[in-house]
């Protein structure tokens, strides 16, 4: 029975590393556009969560 | 705090309390043991799968109907999630498989059609890198993404056509009431994060197709 606690770990953790690193690509590629529109920093302060 | 912003941060909470809820709170089935605690993450992750493909069904027809830019950057939106939560609804059910199962991967009607969901939207993406003309682009992803639909409805109908080793979907009426609704929360809480990443992820869309409109910077 403890084994799937290694399942259920991984299960989890791989969803939220996800999302976070989804999060992060958005936040990037944000930054990028408002940098390249010359709204440097906008794109940053829009964020919200990550 | 704008309402997106808020919408970001009420998903985060929610995600966390159904978490804490099917990890701690919850116990274990008398059954599939600790390991059915995956319920409350496999479900609705691979809701919001089918949700995104159907809001990337719905944006192509409006662009097909209307031919504005904007359905078609909400469709390409959506794909993008869809993709990660069709690729997430496999890993987690692989780990769910495994310990109840005893095999990681099966070729069952419900894992096959889902995993085919992954090559086509991925190619619905690739598409759109093929040309340069947005209006041209959004044409053929639109068109792709009407077609690609056709998968979603067999995905769910899969386990009620062929003899399969998936279990019929999941609700809230198949299980103990507590299950249920932690399941639930599970639900509303992945999907706002589905719609707080869209609107997000359909902001920087806008941006970057205004910035690929206005051609190169000069000097």
């Amino acid at each position: 029975m403890n084994d799937h606690w290694l399942f259920i770990g991984a299960g989890y953790g791989i969803t939220w590393a996800s999302l976070c690193w989804y999060l992060l690509r958005l936040r990037r590629r944000e930054r990028m556009a408002a940098a390249a529109s010359g709204r440097g920093g906008e794109g940053a302060r829009a964020g919200g969560p990550g | 705090m704008n309402k997106l912003t808020m919408l970001g941060w009420v998903s985060i909470a929610l995600i966390a309390v159904g978490s804490v809820l099917g990890l701690a709170v919850l116990p274990a089935d008398a059954l599939q043991g600790e390991v059915q605690r995956l319920l409350y993450v496999h479900v609705p992750v691979a809701w919001v799968m089918m949700l995104a493909f159907f809001v990337v069904f719905l944006m192509s027809i409006l662009y097909l109907v209307q031919r504005q830019l904007k359905w078609d950057l909400l469709a390409v939106s959506a794909a993008e999630l869809g993709v990660l939560a069709a690729v997430l609804t496999l890993i987690l059910g692989t780990l769910w498989g495994r310990p109840t199962w005893g095999i990681w991967w099966a070729w069952d009607p419900r894992v096959t059609t889902t995993a085919l969901l992954v090559p086509i939207y991925t190619g619905y993406l690739v598409v759109r890198s093929m040309t340069e003309d947005p209006d041209r682009r959004a044409r053929w992803a639109a068109v792709i993404g009407l077609i690609a639909f056709v998968q979603v409805p067999i995905v769910y109908l899969s386990v009620f056509w062929w003899r399969s080793l998936h279990q019929p979907p999941s609700s809230p009426q198949s299980m103990w009431s507590a299950y249920g609704l932690v399941m639930l929360l599970g639900f509303v809480a992945y999907t706002l994060a589905f719609a707080y990443l869209w609107l997000r992820r359909y902001r920087l869309a806008a941006t970057e197709l205004e910035l690929e409109l206005s051609g190169p910077e000069e000097g």
